[in-house]
Parts: C-alpha cells; structure tokens; sequence
C-alpha cells in the first residue's frame, strides 16, 4: 500500500485475535490526517478493542499494519464509567486534567485558567462546580468531552461512544466541536468515534473526510486462517 | 521537659514531613484502589529491612547505626518486589484481586513473624519496623530524613498535577497505568519503604490512609483541596502527637499515640466541616 505521512492508521486484512478466534471480519482502511472515522457494528464486534488497540494497548491481531498513531499523538477517552471516585474531583478538575497529559507543570495552571474561560455555554459554570460523585452521566460526559475537545492538544482522538447520556443540545454541540477541530489548519485532528448513534451533522458536513467503518461479528468457531 | 523536647528537636521535621507525604500518597493511591496493595509493598518494606539486617548481623556489620542505614535498600528492594506481585494480581482480569492482594499481605506478615522468631536477636529491630518507635531515631538518622524529605516533597510538589491525572485517569477514565512504570513509584514504592524504615508499618499505613478516608466523610468538592487538607492534617497531627507523646506519654511507644492524635484530629476538621456546612444552610 502507498502511505504517506499524512496517514495515521492503514492497515489490511486486520482483525484482533480473542484466543485463536478472529473478532471481526478482516478490515483493509487507510485513514488520514483530518478525517472523521466513525466505527460502527452490533455488540461484542469488537469496536472498543479497536480503539484500545489504536490507543497503543498490546493486543494480539492479524494482517498487516502499516500506520498506527504514536502514543505521544493519542488522546482516548473510553465509555464513560458510572463509579465513584475516592477523590472529589469537581467537573471543572475533570475536564481541565486533560491538559496534563502534555503539557509541563508551569505552564499548565495558567492555560487551564485561559480554556476554562472559553467553555462553551452546554458546559456552564454550576455544572463545572460539581462533584464528579454527585454528577450525572450526562454531566459527566460533558465534562469529559469539554477536556477531550477544548484541552487536550492531541492530535489524535480516539472517542468511545461520546454520545451515550448527551441530550440532543450535547449532541449537537459536540459535533459543532469535532467539526470545529477537524477542519482547523492547525492542529489537524483525526477522530476515531465509536457509535451507535447517527452522525448527521458530521457526516453531511465532512463528505469525503467522514470515514465509516462496519465491524462485522464473527462466530467464535470460526477459525483464524 | 525542654531539654527532653530539644533532644528530639530533629525528630519533629521528620514525623511532620513524613506525614504529610505520606497522607499525599494515601489520598492517590486510594484514589487509584491500591489501598491493599500498599499494605503488601509496606509489609514487604518491614521484611526487606529485617532480612538485610540478619544478613550484616550475619556477617560484615559490626556498627548497629551503618546496619540500620543499610536496611533501606533491603526495605525498598522488597518493597519493590512485593509492589510488582501485587501489581500482576492487580492486571488479573479476577473478581477476586481484593482477596488476592489480602492474601499476599497475610503471606508476607507470617513470613516477617517466622523470621523474628528464627532470629530472636531481632526483636528489637522487629519492634521498630512493626510498631515504629520513632522516639528512638538518632539524631543524625532524623537530620538525614529530613533533607531526604525535603527533597522529595519537592519532587512531589512539582509533579503533584501529573499525579493527580494518574489517579483521574485511574478513577475516571478507568484507564488503569503501570504501578510500576516511571510516574508512581515514588508514591507506591519508595515513600512507603522509607516510611516503614523510619517509622514502622503501622504508623506508615495510618498516615497514609487515615486522614484521606476520614476527610472523604466531609464531602466537599475539589479534589486538590482534599489533597491539601490531607496534608496539613498529615503534617500537624504528628507534631501534636509527638508533642503529647514526649511530655504526658513518654511510658508508652510513641506510633499508637500519633496515629490516635491523627484520627482524633481528622475527626475534629469533619466534624467543624459539618458544623459549618449545617451554619451556612441555616442562615
């Protein structure tokens, strides 16, 4: 395959191994620089091992892969967990920790303070005061994505079903930023989402650059060649 | 009574700093479920440093001070060798890591108990690293401690938000890192090691767990501000505990009374916590 450096993953007949038993039917893509990939299939096809797989996790797989994204490049948020934490987070620290990822410590106190301030309005001032443990799921993905997508300065988003407790304001709003980031000159995101919900806006707007990728269950028995 | 306290003059920068340190580590690794692997790797920290100590007493060291220096790497290898079994339990895809983690701890203190009573010329040395006497510190050991504690106190002032996004990728995103790798083991391992060293195991555990989990009854929001309150709490108690201890408890071994004075005290600022919170939605 001919690659170039403005792809980010490529691979063919790619599948992840679970024991000796392929997950999912062998997948050839070549994603690039600036593209919407929104990965899609029943339950168990495997689409959150994908993203853990491209989030640099050692996991056993077939074919051949050509690209992957540099671990320094990836930021992954997975599904949401609904557990309480022992320490009070606020939604505000929640949110502002994704710049801690890259950032070094002396600059990161007086960036958070200048991104806080452009949050959006469906992330407001009474939400971001709240305790994570108090909080709802909808208010705590929105945190969560208001650090993923106005914090963190990875250049790779690898998304785990972003959309689960958003109302359709949320919904809207988050596909206005990934939008709003994807088609930005500067830091030229790629965003892998993993979804079952449709992504109108986002593939209507982004035509050609919106990617969507079926994963395809395989029975267990079915054995790898 | 003055000449007593300026005999422990040095003691005092000690037991505040490893306090406070080691309620900084608690309140992370509580926040990451490590709670139970700490008392393995601060049992293995106990074991590690009498296993060093039969081996000089064995063979080379003849000063009891170099012995006593010498048994930190002992106390940090072990730790470090327990840290990483429990760390294996801790990846097991099992229900039942909690029971797992329990059980290497149990393993460990019937070891460290087999060990004193193969090697009764220990006891003593047993007695300091279990129950921690921290009274008997030498003054050149405590000197020591506290530059060896300012320096890492720094250390963890200036990595404290990359620490803090450790455990909120732990307890948030569920996005569980190398215990291990290079950015807790100073927190998981090393602290704890020396702590157990200097002050025993049972001091080190409560220093560690007691103010993070009686502070987390106070529900406040703000995870830094409970890292903060840990701390001062971790770093006042032990002065007030050690003080009490020296003039009205100078009979008894001075780890239960600081470990007392640091409940009691915790309980004091939840309780004030409550009262304030109960003022303010009055009026």
């Amino acid at each position: 395959m001919s690659l170039t450096n403005e792809h980010v993953f490529c691979c063919s007949s790619f599948s992840i191994l679970l024991g000796s038993n392929q997950l999912f039917a062998p997948l050839s893509v070549k994603v690039e620089r600036g593209q919407v990939v929104h990965i899609m299939g029943d339950n168990g096809a495997g689409k959150s091992t994908l993203l853990r797989y491209l989030s640099t996790e050692n996991v056993r797989h077939t074919g051949e892969v050509a690209v992957r994204p540099a671990a320094s490049d990836i930021l992954y948020l997975p599904q949401i967990q609904l557990i309480r934490s022992h320490l009070p987070f606020t939604l505000e620290e929640v949110s502002s920790l994704f710049a801690c990822q890259s950032l070094q410590p002396g600059s990161l106190v007086k960036k958070q303070r200048r991104l806080l301030s452009e949050f959006p309005d469906w992330f407001n001032a009474e939400q971001r005061g709240k305790n994570w443990n108090d909080a709802s799921g909808g208010e705590r993905m929105r945190a969560l994505l208001a650090g993923a997508l106005r914090l963190s300065d990875r250049a790779v988003l690898l998304l785990d079903e972003p959309l689960n407790h958003l109302d359709s304001r949320a919904m809207e709003a988050f596909q206005d930023d990934v939008l709003r980031l994807v088609e930005s000159q500067g830091r030229r995101v790629t965003a892998f989402l993993v979804s079952h919900a449709p992504l109108e806006l986002l593939s209507v707007r982004l035509r050609s650059r919106y990617q969507p990728i079926l994963l395809q269950k395989l029975p267990p028995e079915v054995d790898m060649p | 009574m003055i000449e007593l306290l300026a005999i422990y003059a040095w003691t005092f920068p000690v037991v505040g700093l490893m306090g406070a340190l080691l309620a900084f580590c608690g309140a992370h690794l509580a926040t990451q479920g490590r709670t139970l692997q700490s008392l393995s790797i601060a049992q293995g920290a106990e074991l590690g440093s009498l296993v060093l100590m039969i081996v000089l007493f064995s063979s080379v060291a003849s000063e009891i001070e170099l012995a006593s220096w010498i048994g930190i790497p002992g106390a940090v290898g072990f730790a470090f060798f327990c840290g990483f079994l429990a760390e294996k339990i801790l990846l097991l895809n099992l229900g039942s890591r909690s029971t797992l983690l329990f059980s290497l701890w149990i393993i460990l203190l019937a070891a460290t108990q087999l060990l004193v009573a193969l090697h009764p010329a220990l006891e003593s040395h047993f007695s300091r690293v279990a129950v921690g006497d921290i009274a008997t510190l030498t003054r050149s050991e405590s000197q020591i401690l506290t530059l060896i504690l300012i320096c890492l106190g720094g250390i963890v002032f200036g990595k404290r938000n990359q620490y803090l996004y450790v455990s909120f990728a732990d307890a948030v995103l569920g996005v569980r890192s190398n215990g291990l790798g290079f950015k807790i083991p100073l927190l998981l391992v090393f602290l704890p090691a020396l702590g157990t060293w200097a002050m025993g195991f049972l001091y080190t555990c409560a220093a560690m767990f007691i103010p993070t989990t009686l502070l987390s009854l106070s529900v406040r929001a703000g995870a830094r501000e409970h890292i903060f309150r840990c701390c001062l709490v971790g770093l006042l108690a032990p002065l007030i505990g050690l003080y009490l201890s020296l003039h009205y408890f100078s009979g008894v071994p001075t780890a239960p009374i600081l470990i007392l004075v640091c409940a009691i005290t915790t309980i004091g600022v939840v309780i004030v916590d409550s009262l304030k919170r109960l003022v303010s939605v009055q009026s």
